[in-house]
């Protein structure tokens, strides 16, 4: 087991250095980190040659690259280029932002689309199943940012309706509140509520059908014939016996779309206006800030890698079959 | 068993079926009273009476990047916002571009003309918060640090070896004696002349504290901007999230705030605006005009808003170096052949029918000694434009496009890629000039591009893009169109414009830099370096409840009064 973790962490190195070296020149070429300081007639030539100079950007790109290879191999990854902060402080924040915001609604998809996914499956062709099938894909087709902006224009109904704010647009928490605890945590979770809804909505409708096609797959198996056969009681068939089972294909798809949420759940970030991961990412692409955007790329990348692991860790922890073989 | 399943499954129909007939049903609504408000103007000079306290929430387009506005890192209005309430400012411009010497005791005196001596005198009640007053000192160490230099750096990429990082060195540069009379008063020898003097000492935070920071000029702002010299004073910067100011009740100026704090939020998508506005969660917008955007703002009815046309317009400039665009008849003939009245009428009438054409291009039309210059061009005459290239020994072929010597007139147009209102002004252009019998073809590339690559190098045609003008437009208008300067990408070149130019940059007479300034932009009509075209719009939202919060179309933007700023009687009440 050792061994194979090990030799699957190592087989992703170079997959991350050559990522990360397409990243690096793909952000040098494309995008300009003195921009603004260009159109600024003011600003002279020189002026401009001499930041160049201070950030490297007059050097070739591979050797920017091996620059900065050297200092990450040393774990230092620089700062932004745009307000000089460091790197890693940034990242920092933006994962917390990230986790903050899909932590919950993660939990709640995975609760939520497991037992619908099972509901649909056991009760197939029912009403509740056509209706499930109907929501499901409704959510899963519906653009992240129309949801969450019909959610928002909702939320401010709602609001005006009761004449206090419950429910609000943007941000984590209102700026410099000052209160008890408990205003503290509403105002917290009143922050949370449309962005969790909306992650949540759009995560469930996608797992719950992966549960519902893993359910029916197994409900129609030859042991669960046989545990029928042998008097158990439907309750307990399905409990027991089938649902057990039917958790293994998630459980891997879970684990791989968690990683990837947590790379950014973009669309969602910048609706609401939380600087998370994605929205870190995103804003350092478009000022051209390579530092920013190459760090945050390999530590997406190895937090893929180590979901894909633990995914694959636990398949093999939950079927028996996968560990003896 | 069942039955307690189905239950919750209708609810969770009925709560999904209401979302929905939520979201269809949001338009119609809406306020009936909706739009009433929207064309109010908001008159900042005569300050209208203040309840205590409140607090006002600005949502704002980018995070601050630290607080030196001085470097080129710093050099952003993401940073002037913020840092134009604490620093001291020896003089900001109003919103009629006129000079108001807010931390000064009067307008700086001309001791000598040959040498060009100037005397300052900083207000004498002008103090940090921290209970230092302004002196000198800091003055002088700001200006140090500028023009700080070591020989050891001398480079090809830093000729004169400046040691800090800053972006503009414009008249700083020409100081060659900085002389301290006393604690509030100091002289600054020029040379050469630099008549726009009475623009200098913005900007500038407390020296001491400078000094104590490790990072120095370059970097010891990017956290705490220090004791503040302002109305008010920074509290504190959650990142990623809000920077708050709160009241400097050290304050020295004449109005003293009353707010208790500005909240700076950090909203980069503007399209988050709107309903951050509507739910109360900001009280202020300043976004970059989109007509959804403002459409939206407009509806709300306890938010008044303001279109207002700033100091930042769009032009088409000419590549003199290319074969067809050196030849004068040739950009006769776009001058004529644009239509300029369709382009804002299309494009900028549906902002605010005060939206025109801008016929100046180095005061724009809200400044002092305007002129609505190149008279010839102002209407379209598609006549006049094939008269033109007739004259110059063109002649049309059977396309409908002329040439001459078996060449076909044929330019690219280049903006920046992705900007929508632009690649529209592109071919809305295109085909006007077609009209009259020249092609053009488009040829965008994205912002980096354009400005980093292409303009520098001169790889274009004819090129959309958008200068600022400024309180001082002389200054700016030769660092754009003087022979050989850094930022004349389309290598304009006479000598009689340089000439009038240098004559501008040295009069130190402020009327009389007006008139220089308005003969260089005649002098430019006839020759045709670029075409303007018309400024761009600002938009400010602002919940009713605050009272004196208004643009100032100048380079300043909103914050310049905010010591003024409050929530009105009624809402305090």
């Amino acid at each position: 087991m050792t061994g194979f973790v090990l030799r699957r962490l190592f087989l992703s190195i170079p997959v991350i250095v050559l990522s990360s070296f397409l990243v690096f020149a793909l952000v040098a070429a494309s995008s300009d980190p003195l921009e603004a300081l260009r159109a600024n007639p003011l600003a002279s030539r020189a002026t401009i040659a001499e930041r160049e100079a201070e950030l490297g950007l007059n050097k070739p790109v591979v050797e920017r690259y091996l620059d900065w290879a050297g200092d990450v191999v040393r774990l230092d990854l620089g700062r932004s280029y745009a307000d000089n902060e460091p790197v890693w402080d940034k990242l920092e924040r933006g994962f917390g932002v990230t986790f903050r915001m899909v932590a919950l609604s993660t939990l709640l998809a995975l609760m939520l689309a497991v037992g619908l996914g099972v509901f649909s499956a056991v009760r197939q062709y029912s009403v509740g199943d056509y209706a499930g099938t109907f929501f499901a894909f409704v959510f899963f087709s519906m653009p992240v940012f129309w949801l969450a902006g019909i959610l928002k224009d909702l939320g401010i109904r709602f609001n005006q309706a009761l004449g206090k704010t419950v429910f609000y647009t943007i941000g984590e928490r209102t700026p410099n509140l000052e209160g008890t605890w408990w205003d503290v945590t509403a105002n917290r979770l009143g922050h949370l509520a449309l962005p969790t809804i909306t992650l949540m909505l759009v995560t469930m409708a996608a797992w719950s059908r992966y549960q519902r096609a893993a359910m029916l797959d197994v409900l129609s198996s030859d042991y669960v014939r046989t545990a029928r056969a042998k008097g158990l009681t439907e309750f307990r068939v399905i409990s027991k016996h089938a649902f057990r089972n039917a958790l293994i294909p998630l459980t891997t798809v879970v684990a791989i779309d968690f990683a990837g949420i947590v790379g950014g759940a973009v669309i969602t970030e910048s609706v609401f206006a939380w600087q998370g991961m994605g929205r870190v990412t995103l804003g350092a692409i478009n000022r051209g800030d390579i530092p920013v955007v190459v760090a945050a790329l390999v530590i997406i990348a190895m937090v893929v890698v180590v979901f894909n692991l633990i995914a694959d860790i636990l398949y093999a922890v939950l079927d028996p079959r996968i560990r003896n073989a | 068993m069942r039955d307690t399943r189905r239950n919750p499954w209708l609810l969770a129909l009925f709560v999904v079926l209401a979302l929905i007939a939520g979201a269809c049903g949001s338009d119609d609504d809406d306020d009936p009273t909706a739009g009433e408000d929207t064309e109010e103007e908001t008159d900042s000079k005569d300050i209208e009476e203040r309840g205590a306290g409140g607090s006002l929430v600005y949502a704002a387009d980018q995070e601050p990047t630290g607080f030196n506005g001085n470097t080129s890192k710093d050099n952003g209005t993401s940073v002037k916002n913020v840092i134009e309430n604490l620093f001291f400012y020896a003089v900001k411009a109003t919103p009629e571009f006129g000079l108001d010497y807010v931390g000064l005791e009067g307008e700086p005196e001309i001791v000598s003309e040959d040498p060009q001596v100037i005397e300052w005198k900083i207000k004498k009640s002008a103090a940090w918060d921290d209970g230092k007053p302004v002196t000198t000192d800091d003055v002088e160490y700001f200006y140090e640090q500028i023009e700080l230099k070591d020989p050891a750096k001398v480079s090809e990429d830093n000729p004169k070896g400046y040691v800090n990082d800053v972006a503009n060195h414009v008249g700083y540069e020409q100081i060659t004696k900085f002389e301290a009379v006393d604690d509030k008063t100091f002289r600054v020898t020029f040379d050469p002349v630099f008549a726009d003097f009475r623009g200098l000492w913005t900007d500038i935070p407390q020296a001491a504290f400078m000094k104590a920071q490790a990072g120095g000029w370059d970097t010891g702002l990017d956290a705490n901007p220090g004791p503040s010299a302002g109305p008010y004073k920074f509290k504190e910067w959650k990142k990623g999230e809000s920077l708050t100011l709160e009241k400097n009740t050290k304050w020295w100026g004449e109005d003293k705030p009353t707010l208790d704090t500005i909240v700076f939020r950090f909203l980069p998508e503007s399209t988050t605006q709107p309903d951050a506005l509507r739910n109360n969660e900001v009280d202020m917008i300043y976004p970059q005009p989109q007509l959804d955007l403002v459409d939206q703002v407009e509806q709300l009815t306890d938010v008044k808003s303001e279109i207002g046309f700033g100091p930042v317009f769009e032009h088409l400039t000419f590549n003199l170096k290319n074969e067809f665009l050196k030849d004068l008849a040739v950009r006769k003939a776009i001058a004529h052949g644009v239509d300029r009245d369709a382009i804002v009428n299309a494009l900028m009438k549906p902002f605010s029918d005060k939206a025109a054409r801008l016929d100046n291009r180095v005061l724009v039309s809200n400044q002092e000694g305007y002129e609505a210059n190149g008279k010839e061009y102002q209407k379209v005459d598609p006549a006049k434009a094939e008269e033109a290239l007739k004259a110059g020994g063109y002649t049309k072929g059977a396309d409908g496009f002329y040439a001459k010597g078996g060449k076909k007139i044929s330019l690219r147009i280049s903006t920046t890629a992705g900007n929508q209102l632009r690649e529209q002004q592109g071919e809305l252009i295109k085909a006007q000039l077609a009209k009259v019998g020249i092609e053009l073809r488009i040829d965008n590339s994205p912002s980096t591009v354009l400005f980093r690559d292409r303009l520098p190098a001169g790889d274009f045609d004819i090129a959309n893009f958008a200068w600022v003008g400024s309180v001082f437009p002389v200054g700016g208008a030769k660092q754009i169109y003087e022979t050989g300067s850094d930022s004349n990408y389309g290598a304009y070149s006479n000598a009689e414009f340089d000439k009038v130019a240098k004559e501008g940059a040295s009069e130190l007479d402020d009327k009389k830099q007006l008139e220089l300034a308005d003969e260089m932009d005649k002098e430019m009509w006839k020759d045709l370096p670029n075409l303007p075209l018309y400024q761009k719009p600002t938009f400010l939202g602002i919940r009713n409840q605050f009272v004196n919060v208004g643009d100032n179309t100048t380079n300043e933007g909103p914050f310049w009064n905010s010591q003024v700023w409050g929530v009105s009687k009624a809402a305090a009440a």
